[in-house]
């Protein structure tokens, strides 16, 4: 069901013209349930805390190399569509910055064992011998995290 | 909630969240999810406008990141708590 096929109550059209941030079921292939919901704000509310902003897009300090990833034209419009809504919030973030988050988390489960520092943002001690930083202008302030770089050479 | 739809059920409950600023500490707190089943004639009136200062007030009291109303199958968050005084300025200023 389409947004304009959706039939509105006066309470939701109220709601909907206040609020700050608006999710509709249909914006997901077999909608949300109020649990999903819920995890998905506050998924994203925990990773907006590491955002900084000097006066551009936002992005978090501890990124510090940038590197060009393909992406299936699927799966970026997926990342716009999903970025557009956390942005709804607020902070504006972009959908490199949106995978970015996603990716340092699935690395972060990849190497959960004993003695790993799972919550370690600042790259800084990871020494994987990579190349010196690349200016991206589609990117603009977006870093890829560097424990990543390595993939796209 | 109960003047405006004729009555509602509180669940409290426990939510957890990883704060990555703070090493990943784990940080729990005690949150509530409020239902209530409204005929469609309650939707009328002034129940939105209620609703609405009610998770005003509550976002700013309680100082909360984010309060969520789910109506229908849709979400819709409110984390501007300071819009009155924001549009307050606007009108002084104008």
């Amino acid at each position: 069901m389409s947004n304009d096929q959706r039939k509105g109550n006066p309470l939701s059209d109220f709601l909907r013209d206040k609020a700050d941030v608006v999710i509709r079921d249909q914006d997901r292939p077999g909608g949300l349930t109020i649990g999903q919901v819920v995890a998905w704000r506050h998924w994203f509310a925990a990773r907006q805390r590491l955002l900084r902003s000097s006066g551009g897009r936002p992005t978090n300090p501890a990124w510090t190399l940038k590197r060009q990833i393909p992406f299936a034209i699927k799966v970026w419009k997926d990342l716009e569509d999903r970025a557009e809504r956390c942005s709804a919030g607020g902070t504006r973030i972009g959908p490199g910055q949106l995978a970015a988050f996603l990716v340092e988390d699935a690395v972060q489960n990849l190497d959960a064992s004993p003695g790993t520092d799972r919550d370690d943002h600042t790259n800084e001690e990871i020494d994987v011998g990579l190349a010196e930083p690349v200016e991206d202008p589609t990117f603009g302030d977006w870093h890829m995290p560097e424990i990543f770089s390595g993939v796209a050479a | 909630m109960g003047t405006n739809f004729g009555g509602a059920t509180a669940f409290p409950g426990t939510g957890v969240w990883r704060d990555d600023e703070r090493g990943g500490e784990l940080l729990f707190e005690d949150t509530v999810v409020v239902f209530s089943y409204v005929g469609e004639a309650d939707l009328e009136g002034p129940a939105g406008e209620a609703l609405f200062d009610f998770a005003m007030r509550l976002g700013k009291e309680t100082n909360q990141g984010e309060v969520g109303i789910y109506v229908d199958g849709e979400y819709f968050g409110f984390n501007n708590f300071d819009r009155d005084e924001q549009d307050g300025r606007e009108e002084a200023t104008s």
